[in-house]
């Protein structure tokens, strides 16, 4: 495709700018920290699919661009693209996350409890008219109208009022039990509010013998922001590839593999999300670290077994694994990244199982940039199609052939 | 007197708020000559993640950062921490290269440091209370 540049239109850029504020200028304006406190997954999600973790850098990008997700995310990219990178951090692992939230949808019962955290998961999706009248400060008694805990019954509100009774395991990041115990020891475990940590299950697993333990593999990461990706792509450009993809592109590609454009449709072994603490190395100290802060993540871990048909495949049927985890709190989109993370180990003709289909669609600014170019000036191209159509129009409408000169 | 390592007081110091850590860096300030080696400027960190499928590495993404390196009694401070607060990291620098130095005010700067920490868990307490009553056993139906 060729391109040709044009001229002019200067002052009417000039004013299309200047209407952005007329037309979808605010009469208040939003401050920074309320776009931060009160759009906590709007904010993860930008800066998810920008692959820059900066809270308020991003609710400052969604104010620039009067909350278009598809325009902060092109701010954030362009603005990270001026900053040198200094430093990258030592390996950081999920199974020392600091817990906010941990289920299973796989095990009932899995060390450490199931601990739902702030989720909608239970929630009524009824819109809340007190909101607009700023009741919002409630906060808890929001929280029991919304899982039904005033009409008396609601199975999670008596799970809930179960959980302050039952039994709390704590444990360190080093999955050494911290406290444990019979009734009594948990709800006072609970109530003194150490910091939660969980084992992860598929060490549980491993243990059992069920999955192979990972042998570990220390290759420096290969990355996809500084080197071209070329196919078969190694497993860690997969992985960034998909942490930083559009979270609708990537929950299309996992729910056509699991509708049957692919081959798996994995149980969710483990979701938690949490708090990680980061540490880069001491540059002016050599082996020693310094913790730059936490980041909030999702991390799934998604289980299916192999396809067996026979008894013979049956009998070796295993357990393989997916993996997602994305900045923020955006379980929608990591477990769609498991399931497309396990979708490429599959083999077969549907997208999801296509590597260079599902890493090369994905990232927001490419897809969005590519197909958003299509409203820009394309006269010179265009007007050379036109101008054979017409040419064969002609011969069309009139019967005689058209001339090519 | 309990020795903070580089790891721990670093963390507390990213915890902290701007007050907090100017108070520190200000409590060497007052008795020794802070040099500027090099001024606050933003960076960027690469976060490298250990996956626990095949245990192997891979790059979630970048944090937006500030780092900063300073001179106290012919030690260097350095320090680098997550966002773009430069007065905070300064101070963190400072903090750093009190340590570095070994003057006098450590042993007022460990207690303060401790406190602080003191102070943060005390302040996790509460949402972690909070978080651990949504504790939840699910009953398969059918059994009782």
């Amino acid at each position: 495709m060729a391109y040709a540049a044009v001229k002019g239109g200067e002052a009417a850029i000039g004013q299309s700018l200047r209407l952005l504020d007329i037309c979808y200028g605010a009469e208040r304006s939003v401050k920074i920290r309320d776009i931060v406190e009160n759009m906590p997954f709007l904010i993860d999600q930008v800066m998810s699919e920008s692959g820059l973790y900066a809270p308020e850098y991003a609710a400052l990008a969604l104010k620039q661009g009067k909350g278009s997700i598809e325009e902060a995310v092109f701010l954030l990219r362009a603005y990270r693209s001026t900053l040198r990178r200094d430093y990258y951090s030592i390996p950081a692992d999920c199974g020392e996350m600091r817990i906010q939230r941990r289920i299973s949808a796989s095990f009932k019962d899995v060390p450490g409890g199931q601990i739902l955290g702030p989720t909608f998961d239970y929630s009524h999706r009824l819109l809340d008219f007190g909101l607009r009248d700023g009741e919002e400060e409630r906060g808890g008694d929001r929280a029991a109208v919304q899982i039904g805990e005033r009409s008396g019954d609601g199975e999670i509100g008596r799970a809930g009022r179960e959980a302050e009774s039952e039994s709390t395991e704590l444990h360190g990041p080093d999955g050494a039990e911290r406290s444990a115990g019979p009734a009594g020891a948990d709800s006072s475990a609970g109530m003194e509010g150490e910091d939660i940590y969980c084992p992860r299950v598929d060490q549980l697993l491993q243990e059992e013998g069920i999955m192979e333990k990972p042998k570990g593999d220390d290759t420096p990461p290969f990355d996809v922001t500084s080197h071209v990706m070329t196919f078969p792509a190694p497993r860690s450009a997969r992985l960034q590839t998909l942490a930083r993809s559009e979270s609708g592109f990537l929950e299309g590609v996992a729910y056509s593999a699991m509708r049957g454009y692919g081959a798996v449709h994995p149980t969710v072994s483990e979701l938690r999300a949490g708090w990680l603490s980061i540490e880069v190395p001491c540059p002016t100290e050599e082996g020693e670290s310094i913790c730059i802060g936490e980041i909030f993540v999702t991390e799934v871990e998604a289980l299916w077994p192999s396809r067996a048909e026979t008894d013979e495949e049956f009998d070796r049927m295993t357990l393989s694994g997916g993996y997602g985890c994305v900045f923020g709190r955006n379980e929608t989109k990591a477990i769609a990244m498991s399931i497309a993370d396990a979708s490429l180990n599959t083999q077969g003709p549907a997208p999801s199982q296509d590597e260079e289909f599902v890493l090369t669609h994905g990232d927001c600014l490419e897809m969005q940039g590519f197909i958003s170019h299509l409203k820009l000036p394309h006269y010179v191209t265009f007007q050379s199609k036109l101008d054979r159509v017409r040419e064969k129009g002609i011969g069309r409408d009139t019967g005689k052939e058209g001339n090519n000169d | 007197m309990m020795k903070l390592s580089r790891r721990e007081y670093s963390r507390i110091l990213a915890a902290a708020d701007r007050e907090q850590a100017r108070a520190l860096s200000e409590l060497i300030m007052r008795t020794h000559r802070v040099r500027s080696l090099r001024p606050a400027q933003k960076t960027l960190a690469m976060i490298q993640m250990r996956e626990p499928v095949s245990a192997s590495l891979f790059y979630l993404g970048e944090a937006l950062c500030c780092e900063c390196m300073v001179e106290v009694e012919r030690s260097t401070g350095f320090s680098v921490m997550m966002g773009d607060d430069f007065e905070k990291v300064t101070a963190a620098a400072v903090v750093d290269a009190a340590f570095a130095a070994g003057v006098p005010e450590t042993e007022e700067l460990t207690k303060r440091l401790l406190e602080m920490d003191r102070a943060q868990k005390a302040a996790r307490m509460h949402r972690n209370s909070e978080i651990i009553k949504s504790k939840v056993e699910f009953s398969a139906m059918g059994e009782g």
